[in-house]
Parts: C-alpha cells; sequence; structure tokens
C-alpha cells in the first residue's frame, strides 16, 4: 500500500466502514459533511478527516479557543508600524493600485477598512439603540 | 447589538476553528494579532475574523489564512443575525512547491469584479467567481495537497508542471 493508499479511502470503503450506501457517502461529500478530494474522476475522504467525522458524530469538538484582545488604539498602531502607512492612505494606495496586488496586501487592505470603519460602525450601532 | 462592536465574531472564529478540525488543520495554539505573524483573531471592534492553520497529516506544508471583515447589514457576504461581511479573502498555499491560490470580496480596489479568485499560477491573474467560504478553501487546500503529491507521485516536482496539471475546475467555486 502505498503512503496516498494510506491517508486516503476509497468511498466503498468508508461506505463499509459507516455500513452506508456508497451513493449516500458520495452525497455527503457533495454537501462537504464529509471532507473529500478528487483523484482524477474518483473520490476519496483524507482519513484524519473521516476520523474527525467520527469524532464529531461522538460529540467531540476542539478546545474553546483563547481569546486575546488588544484595544483598537493597539492595533491602529501595530498596523502603522507594520506596513508605515495609515488605514486611510494605505486605502487609497489600495484602491489607486499604487500596492500591488499580492495575498499579503489583500490582507492588510481587510485590516486597514476594518481599522478606518470601526469609529463609524460603532457610532452606528449606538445611534441604533433604544 | 450594543455599541461594544461586533461580539459575533467569537461565533464565527468558533464556527470556522470547528470546521478547520474537521477538515484536518490544526491551529496555533497563541492567539495572536500580529500583522508579521499572525495566528488567530477575533476582534469585536473592527469586525475582524482572522484564522491561520496548517494542514496536519500531511508530508507537504500546505496552509490556509482566512479573514474576514463583519460589519452591521446584510448587503454583504455571508448575511446572519443582521451582520455580513464586507471584504474577505480566503487564502490556500503550499510552501514547498511554492503553488497559492486565493478567493477574494474586494469591493475596494475591484468595484467591477468584486467577487473573483486568483488560480494557481505563475504569474498574477484574477477571475470571476461566486462566493467563496472558509469551507471551500479548507476544501481547495485538500485537493491541492491531493494533487500535489500524486503529480510529484508521477514525477512532476517543479511548481510550474504542476500547476499546468492541475484541474482548476476542482478549484473554482
Amino acid at each position: 500500500m502505498s503512503d496516498l493508499d494510506s491517508r486516503y479511502l476509497t468511498v466503498p470503503q468508508v461506505a463499509a466502514e459507516l455500513q452506508m450506501d456508497a451513493s449516500a457517502v458520495y452525497k455527503m461529500c457533495k454537501s462537504q459533511q464529509l471532507p473529500s478530494v478528487r483523484f482524477g474522476k474518483s473520490v476519496r475522504i483524507p482519513r484524519l478527516a473521516y476520523e474527525r467525522y467520527l469524532e464529531r458524530l461522538e460529540g467531540g469538538r476542539p478546545k474553546p479557543l483563547e481569546h486575546d484582545s488588544p484595544g483598537s488604539q493597539d492595533q491602529l498602531e501595530d498596523f502603522r508600524d507594520a506596513t508605515g502607512h495609515d488605514p486611510e492612505t494605505w486605502i487609497d494606495g489600495w484602491r489607486s493600485g499604487s500596492i500591488p496586488d499580492t495575498p499579503e496586501n489583500t490582507r492588510l487592505a481587510i485590516h486597514a477598512l476594518a481599522l478606518r470603519d470601526a469609529p463609524r460602525q460603532r457610532a452606528k450601532q449606538t445611534a441604533a439603540l433604544p | 447589538m450594543s455599541g461594544r462592536g461586533i461580539p459575533f465574531v467569537f461565533d464565527r472564529l468558533s464556527e470556522i476553528r470547528d470546521q478547520l478540525h474537521l477538515y484536518g488543520f490544526r491551529l496555533d495554539p497563541r492567539p495572536g494579532t500580529s500583522y508579521v505573524d499572525p495566528t488567530y483573531a477575533a476582534e469585536p471592534r473592527t469586525g475582524i475574523v482572522e484564522v491561520t492553520a496548517g494542514l496536519e497529516d500531511c508530508p507537504l506544508d500546505v496552509r490556509v489564512q482566512l479573514v474576514e471583515q463583519w460589519r452591521a447589514g446584510i448587503d454583504g457576504a455571508h448575511a446572519q443575525r443582521g451582520l455580513s461581511v464586507l471584504a474577505y479573502t480566503y487564502w490556500v498555499g503550499c510552501v514547498d512547491p511554492a503553488i497559492d491560490l486565493h478567493y477574494d470580496l474586494d469591493p475596494v480596489r475591484h468595484p467591477e469584479m468584486p467577487l473573483h479568485w486568483h488560480p494557481p499560477a505563475m504569474t498574477v491573474v484574477r477571475r470571476p467567481c461566486g462566493p467563496a467560504t472558509p469551507g471551500r478553501a479548507m476544501q481547495a487546500a485538500l485537493q491541492l495537497a491531493a494533487d500535489i503529491e500524486r503529480l510529484q507521485a508521477q514525477g512532476l516536482n517543479a511548481a510550474a508542471d504542476i500547476v499546468d496539471s492541475l484541474d482548476l475546475g476542482d478549484y473554482v467555486p
């Protein structure tokens, strides 16, 4: 058995383990209830994803995440330190195309938008309070 | 909703984390919002949800980075509970061979094509597509890992050769 064969299960293998019809497993893959990949025309299920699916059926969940939320002023300063720009000037550069269209810059543009809009959003929410 | 921002981002982060776990990803256990080395963050003040995760049980270093900006209003993507996503980027990449792709909602830079994706390519390419989700990006990461391994087993090792052999139909939302 190759390394690939040991880490990916076929639909008939999963159907046999779950005592289900193969067509039901295909449906679960199509709906993304069960993660799957395509090997050419065949569908395979990563073994780890299948094990996680079984864990989930038994009620298993990953541990809760810890949160460490800095204040918005810290975020603003962090953004300036990382980019050398204020969010507004970053957005201008992003919009005009002077900042290259890379994955990292796309991410920073979302942060710039969020930092710029946060005070407006808070004002909007406060105004909506009864 | 209160003036405390968007507490829903904590629920959203948990939802994405559960889905990452199901798909076989691990998160760096440290919370962090560094712009240089992000791990995961939920920021109610800005509406940002951000996660970086790596695929487990895989000989390749395959990662996803998922960033969403939530705000009040239902005119954006993934609308629920009176909120929606103004902008997102879902990035999928393999470190070696260096191959990546990303799905974006970007109404600022590309108002003519806010929903688009950058398919795996050796040059910058942008194509229109339907809405993407974190789950779609996780699916793409699994597919990328499987495709690279399968093609390497067939003797293809250069990133450009692997990219040329990918079926983009398996990746487009």
